[in-house]
């Protein structure tokens, strides 16, 4: 194990990061609820200028394709839907509560791409097998939050981490537990609690790189089959991109072969195309 | 949980029509199982996807 790093020096700058806006909060508890009043949801947004902006820049982008322009937060809820709107909300928080690290071998552009299409896939595949969707977006665009966590705390080691695995053309994950004392999934896990998120979240965060051998179709399942598939689908645009193993188990259980595979592959890229511009990945978000 | 399957032979929907860089770069996305003669449940489909896409 790397001296530099402890799972008592990784624990204390997991408590060190910021919580995410109240705004936000308040948003996903809103969400949790039976009823998700649009009223509560509406005012959490309002209550954080730089979100609302966000959200009404992204009503009116293009993407959406509205005719007239979208002022109000109403508007965006009628415009995107509550639960998009939610998901725009809670990437633009996300990205602005972590900063960029300074890790020489990080790529943290494509690791918001891939962030946010495994978000988009695994909200897709919750809502075909009537799984919690919300829930299962925000795990998707958390799920390797752990290594963001490592490069910006354990920058040195990390990328020293990084430059290994690029040499053995290996996949970083496999070296982690043996170096750091904890893989990125654990680190993830451990962030996501911090955030009072869900509990469902926090695990599917912490399994999504060993989902459980057995059992119904979990969350878990589908956000360890979705990042193979966003991998896959190549859309993180790095040289050293490679499709990690695959658990026949969760593939299994998401039962995913033919024509709808091949639509959710096409969707993930359309969507993930309109995002993409809307987030400006790795910018400002109320720029 | 690595995908112990075992190798299998060409198949027509292997033998896709690819653009030689499209067929690199799918191969390159994958070489932790083709390098080792193991087929990874998405190599297959994702093909056919690069086949029958549009292009920009």
């Amino acid at each position: 194990m790397n001296a530099l790093v402890t799972r008592r020096s990784l624990l204390a700058s997991i408590r060190a990061l910021p919580s995410l806006p109240e705004a936000v909060l308040e948003l996903n508890a809103a969400l949790q609820s039976d009823e998700a009043p649009v009223e509560r949801i509406v005012n959490a947004v309002a209550s954080d200028q730089a979100l609302m902006l966000t959200a009404l820049r992204i009503a009116n982008s293009s993407f959406y394709g509205v005719s007239r322009r979208v002022v109000s937060l109403r508007d965006a809820v009628q415009v995107l839907g509550l639960h998009t709107l939610a998901a725009a909300v809670n990437t633009a928080a996300v990205m602005r509560c972590i900063g960029r690290p300074d890790c020489p071998g990080f790529e943290f552009d494509a690791n918001w791409r891939h962030a946010i299409a495994t978000a988009l896939c695994t909200r897709t595949l919750a809502q075909q097998h009537g799984l919690d969707a919300d829930a299962a977006y925000t795990a998707g665009l958390l799920h390797d939050i752990g290594g963001l966590v490592l490069a910006m705390h354990f920058a040195p080691p990390y990328s020293a981490l990084l430059q290994q695995a690029a040499a053995q053309d290996v996949c970083p994950s496999t070296l982690e537990v043996d170096q750091l004392g904890m893989g990125h999934a654990e680190v993830g896990a451990l962030v996501a609690e911090h955030w009072h998120l869900a509990p469902s979240i926090v695990q599917a965060i912490g399994l999504h790189h060993a989902p459980p051998s057995d059992g119904p179709c979990s969350l878990p399942d589908l956000l360890h089959v979705a990042d193979n598939i966003v991998h896959a689908l190549d859309l993180s645009h790095t040289p050293e991109e490679r499709v990690p193993a695959l658990s026949l188990d969760a593939w299994s259980r998401a039962d995913l072969h033919g024509a709808p595979l091949a639509r959710l592959f096409a969707q993930v890229e359309s969507r993930m195309q309109g995002m993409a511009l809307d987030m400006r990945c790795g910018e400002d978000a109320t720029a | 949980m690595t995908p112990e399957l075992p190798a299998l032979p060409p198949t027509p929907a292997e033998a896709c029509d690819l653009a030689p860089a499209i067929d690199a770069r799918l191969r390159h996305l994958f070489r932790s199982f083709l390098t080792q003669g193991r087929m990874h449940p998405l190599y297959l489909p994702m093909r056919h996807h690069r086949a029958t896409e549009k292009p920009e």
